[in-house]
């Protein structure tokens, strides 16, 4: 699915991600977990291509070079990113950004655009099983929203593009059990033999609910660790002392 | 300066000349006010920014006429059931009303509005046409009524002056829809005044469209007094206008009266457009809200001008302002003086301003969902620009104006 | 009798100036008016070199060509200029004093009144004070201190003498001769005033200092101020004003110019406690000041700081020239009215190189029949790109008789810039007051209390030993006008 070779970033002459190696494979689930300032976060935007940040190395993705491609290219070829903080955008409507965003993705694939009707139907079903009402998606995009309901809204959008691939950024963080519950239900579902996530996370918790094939130690922008779901568990036990020297 | 001066001031001389004109004297008077500045420069405060009267500046030659050019008006007629009125190059042409609260008669006499503009003054002088409407008394008037302004395109005046007035009396309600059409494309120069009295208990929800005016200079000034828990409700579609300057003076008389002004603004080119809307909150209790959003293109400017006053025995003031601009072009310009001024200690009042670029951070998001950034781009401005319509309380307008709103193709 | 009024006859009773006195000393005096005359005559006094002369004489005749603004808010009657004197020197000076023991003892005892005991000062607080007493430098302190490490601090009069080069190449530099009517009537009379140069990368060690008094009645005050900070170099300058009661307004013209060089940081205080007129506005100074600050070189800074309580009028704008790229400017300010006090003040930043930031935070507060404004501008030009300003001005009302009011004006000529702007007005909810007293307050700490709330922002901002004296004066300035 994608293969990250000797990543190396930068923002504004500082260094942050230095010769990061990772391979998915379709269907697996990887975890990344490192202490804050270990670069997870500017690993998310590198792939994902926010501009501002000098990247070098190479992404493979789907056998494409990713590094060619900008943004929006890079998400309607497969790629999605759950937001830390989903950003607020007023005056925005919710359904009207789903649509469009759903719309755009279509088309780059050469399918068919939903019109409103079938559109708001396929929105109404998968609404429901993140308990996320229509309520919230009239109003706009992510403004008032609380913690809980940005990153609902986010697994919505995740379930309506159907990514190939999925980066969830710290996704548990700001969630009480009950919304961590719906999220990862919310990602479980989503889990199968062709589609592939990396989820970068700070503490273990979350890799209860949704349980990864393997999980990687970042530190100093770089995997220092690699294994089972294991390792999660000595994390949690341990802390990321040992990493940091 | 001396060419405008001396056109206006043939104008005038031909206009009192006219034996159907009334009131000559009261209008020299008016005449002389507006001499003692004649159109005003930069350097009068209330004008600083005003690119206005530079345009007028430049008119040569001014002609005014009373002669009405031929018009189809059965074209651009709204399909949703309402009352009319037509007016043609600043002449009441026609009206075609069937509620029974709403009488409409012809301006016919000389009703001065008491301001020291310079420019109402010279309304005062020259007005001699436009219409009255009398709300009567409990009448709630279902359907709105839609005053097709046209400018026309063997407009045979370069100089219009109306002069409306719009009287709803006590316990009443009523819906404006002023869409201005313009298929001119010459210059003339347009001064309208328009006279609003909101008796106990009145609502007036005033819209209006000024689109694809490309060469015309427009003054428009309403006067607004508001009467106990009266409600005066003002949004303007602005998109794609040469020049103008829409005042706003706003009388809180009576308690609880509430007005609520919101300006939604395309500019481009090298278009400008201005805003000076004064709120007077003269009783207890009353409630004010100023709201504008405006997208600026190419070398476009926008000017705001907004004034929040409080007397000293109206406590209990809720006034509220905000004014923001995005700036599209390095070119475009965006000016502010957001103002208070304030003589009563229990008062909520608050105002808020900022310009500048679309906001990156947003953008990513909206890309790293799959949207070009083309799109993102006009789906930001258009969600930015949405908010102002959000001010409109009539449904059916708030989805008129933001279907216009998604179908406009000017970001 | 409401409370509120019995609250602010007390008030009344309460808050009389406490630095109103007048020191009996004998001074020189010029005839009165404005001639070129008494421009000669004050230059002669000073022992000025004729180039200093000539450039007063060129203010001169540019301003009998300049007419007074009447734009503010607030109005005043018109000032007859040829019936000021326009200088006024303590006699006992006339041969300078070598040391603070040589100082007229009438005059340390009024310092000492106003709670600036130069000595106390030079031993305990290590702040080097500058005293300008009716227009003439008294007396400074640490100058020896300071020389040691490059840096000149002494009077403007001074400084012409002995420092010609540095003068003559930034006095006018940032308000220009033909500025305006004040500025330039400042130009052609100013009698002394203080200069500071820092040289390249130095941090001045202490806080620099000037107290200024206006004592002989009928006298215009017309300081001038240059500071320039080379190079890398930092100081913090605090000024701190009284005077005492007068029937007569006086008129106190200052000029104030800030130069900061590339990498310079330059922090200026003021606290501006003037005697206000009384109760019923008789009487008062009219405090008309331009101060201006150019950020010339990159990643500069200029801050200004001003709690203004005193003062018939206060009618200035401390301002910033944003020329040096990622320069950055910055306005914090206090002022309260009380009376029949106006005051008509706020800032400019004109952003003009690139990545220049402004920040401006206003507190007005207003009680009694007072009037208070904040004007302002924020101008963006077309080559500032990424240029940044955050405005907020906050106003808060004390009875209903007053005015608060806010005018800015925002010009942004720049798509790369960002301008917000926020204004809220609002009073002392009788809910705070509730709270504060249910927890043991009373009423006049309760009003204290909040209004420092308030004004936090900007009273954090000056150094320590500023910081308790203007505590005190906003509590004092308004106790028991709340009800």
């Amino acid at each position: 699915m994608i293969e990250i070779k000797n990543l190396k970033t930068s923002i504004e002459d500082k260094k942050i991600l230095n010769g990061l190696n990772l391979k998915i494979n379709k269907g697996e689930v990887h975890a990344i977990m490192g202490p804050n300032g270990s670069g997870k976060s500017t690993l998310s935007y590198a792939l994902s291509g926010k501009e501002g940040y000098d990247v070098s190395g190479e992404i493979l993705f789907k056998k494409k070079n990713l590094l060619d491609l900008n943004t929006e290219e890079r998400a309607q070829s497969g790629m999605f990113l759950a937001f830390q903080y989903p950003i607020e955008i007023p005056g925005v409507f919710t359904n009207n950004f789903l649509r469009t965003s759903l719309n755009s993705i279509r088309k780059a694939k050469n399918q068919k655009e939903l019109n409103a009707i079938d559109f708001l139907k396929l929105l109404k079903e998968k609404a429901k099983s993140l308990q996320i009402n229509q309520e919230m998606l009239s109003r706009p995009l992510n403004v008032g929203f609380s913690g809980g309901e940005k990153k609902r809204n986010e697994i919505l959008q995740m379930a309506l593009i159907e990514p190939e691939f999925v980066i969830m950024d710290e996704t548990d963080s700001g969630l009480d059990i009950d919304a961590l519950k719906i999220v990862s239900n919310g990602v479980n579902a989503l889990r199968n033999s062709d589609r592939s996530f990396l989820i970068i996370t700070h503490y273990q918790r979350l890799l209860n609910y949704i349980k990864p094939d393997f999980v990687h130690v970042l530190s100093n922008g770089k995997i220092v660790e690699s294994g089972d779901w294991k390792l999660a568990l000595e994390l949690e036990n341990d802390g990321y002392g040992k990493y940091l020297n | 300066m001396d060419q405008i001066s001396s056109a206006i001031d043939k104008c005038f001389s031909s206009l009192i000349t006219d034996t159907d004109i009334k009131n000559v004297n009261d209008r020299k008077e008016e005449f002389n006010k507006f001499k003692n500045t004649g159109i005003p420069s930069n350097k009068y405060e209330n004008w600083k920014y005003s690119s206005l009267i530079k345009d007028i500046n430049n008119f040569s030659d001014l002609t005014i006429s009373k002669k009405k050019p031929n018009v189809n008006l059965k074209k651009n007629l709204f399909d949703f059931s309402h009352d009319k009125i037509f007016l043609v190059d600043g002449i009441l042409h026609d009206a075609d009303i069937n509620e029974k609260g709403l009488k409409i008669s012809q301006y016919n006499n000389f009703k001065k509005i008491g301001n020291n503009n310079p420019l109402v003054c010279l309304n005062n002088a020259f007005a001699c046409n436009g219409f009255e409407l009398e709300v009567k008394e409990n009448s709630k008037v279902k359907k709105p009524l839609v005053i097709y302004n046209y400018f026309t395109s063997q407009m045979p005046s370069t100089f219009i002056n109306f002069q409306h007035k719009l009287v709803l009396n006590s316990n009443t309600e009523l819906v404006v829809f002023i869409n201005n059409i313009f298929q001119n494309n010459s210059k003339f120069f347009c001064n309208n005044v328009t006279n609003v009295e909101l008796k106990d208990g009145a609502i007036l929800k005033n819209y209006s469209t000024h689109e694809n005016n490309k060469s015309s200079s427009l003054f428009n000034f309403y006067n607004v007094d508001l009467g106990y828990s009266s409600n005066f409700e003002y949004f303007n579609y602005i998109n794609n206008t040469s020049s103008c300057r829409d005042e706003i003076n706003i009388n809180l008389n009576g308690e609880n009266a509430f007005a609520s002004l919101a300006n939604l603004q395309i500019l481009d080119q090298k278009y400008n457009h201005e805003s000076k809307w004064v709120i007077n909150h003269n009783k207890e209790n009353t409630k004010s809200s100023q709201f504008l959003k405006t997208a600026l293109h190419d070398s476009s400017h926008s000017v705001f001008q907004g004034k929040i006053y409080v007397n000293s025995i109206a406590q209990k003031t809720d006034g509220y302002q905000l004014s923001r601009a995005l700036l599209l072009s390095d070119l475009a310009k965006f000016t502010a003086k957001p103002e208070l001024e304030i003589y009563a200690d229990d008062v909520k009042c608050s105002h808020g301003s900022s310009s500048g670029s679309i906001d990156e951070d947003s953008l990513f998001y909206l890309r790293s969902r799959g949207i070009d950034e083309k799109d993102a781009k006009k789906m930001m401005i258009q969600g930015f620009l949405a908010e102002a319509v959000q001010k409109i309380t009539d449904k059916n307008f708030q989805q008129l104006f933001l279907n216009k709103l998604a179908l406009s193709n000017e970001y | 009798m409401t409370k509120s009024e019995d609250l602010i006859k007390k008030y009344k009773e309460n808050s009389e100036y406490t630095h109103g006195f007048v020191t009996d000393i004998e001074t020189i005096e010029v005839p009165k008016g404005l001639s070129e005359q008494t421009i000669k005559f004050i230059s002669k006094q000073k022992q000025e070199p004729e180039w200093m002369l000539a450039w007063r004489l060129k203010a001169y005749e540019r301003l009998k060509k300049m007419k007074e603004p009447n734009w503010q808010k607030p109005k005043y009657p018109k000032i007859d200029y040829q019936d000021l004197y326009y200088y006024s020197a303590p006699k006992s000076l006339k041969d300078q004093p070598k040391s603070l023991d040589e100082i007229d003892p009438e005059i340390r005892k009024t310092y000492e009144k106003l709670g600036i005991p130069l000595e106390e000062q030079k031993r305990l607080s290590g702040v080097a004070v500058d005293a300008v007493f009716d227009s003439v430098s008294v007396a400074t302190t640490f100058k020896d201190e300071l020389k040691k490490i490059g840096v000149i601090f002494c009077s403007i009069s001074e400084a012409i003498k002995e420092h010609p080069e540095l003068v003559k190449k930034y006095l006018g530099s940032v308000i220009p001769l033909t500025d305006h009517y004040f500025a330039t009537l400042n130009s052609a009379v100013f009698t002394d005033g203080s200069f500071v140069y820092i040289p390249p990368g130095v941090r001045c060690p202490m806080e620099l200092s000037t107290y200024f008094r206006i004592n002989a009645s009928n006298t215009g005050q017309f300081e001038r101020t240059l500071i320039i900070a080379d190079k890398g170099s930092y100081v913090s300058y605090l000024e701190g004003c009284t005077a005492p009661m007068r029937d007569e307004n006086q008129l106190h013209a200052a000029n104030v110019e800030l130069v900061a060089l590339d990498d310079a940081e330059i922090k200026y205080s003021t606290v501006q406690n003037w005697y206000p007129g009384d109760k019923e506005g008789n009487g008062g100074i009219y405090n008309f000041v331009t101060k201006r600050g150019a950020c010339r070189g990159k990643n500069s800074k200029i801050s200004w700081t001003q709690v203004e309580t005193g003062s018939a009028i206060t009618w200035k704008y401390p301002s910033c020239i944003l020329q040096g790229d990622n320069s950055q400017g910055e306005f914090y300010s206090v002022a309260i009215t009380n009376n029949y006090q106006k005051a008509d003040t706020g800032t400019k930043m004109i952003h003009l190189g690139k990545n220049t930031k402004s920040k401006i935070i206003s507190k007005g507060i207003s009680a009694g029949n007072a009037d208070n404004t904040y004007r302002g501008l924020v101008s963006i030009h077309p080559k500032a790109k990424g240029a940044k300003n955050f405005t907020q001005c906050d106003s808060l009302l004390v009875g209903n008789k007053c005015g608060a009011h806010t005018i800015p004006y925002i010009e942004n000529k720049n798509s790369t810039s960002d301008i917000e702007h926020e204004a809220t007005t609002s009073k002392i909810s009788d809910d705070q007051l509730f709270y504060c007293r249910q927890r043991g307050l009373n009423q006049e700490e309760a009003v204290s209390l909040i209004v420092n709330g308030f004004c936090k922002e900007v009273l954090q901002q000056l150094p320590m030993e500023f910081a308790v004296e203007a505590q005190k004066l906003v509590g004092i300035s308004l106790e028991g006008s709340v009800g």
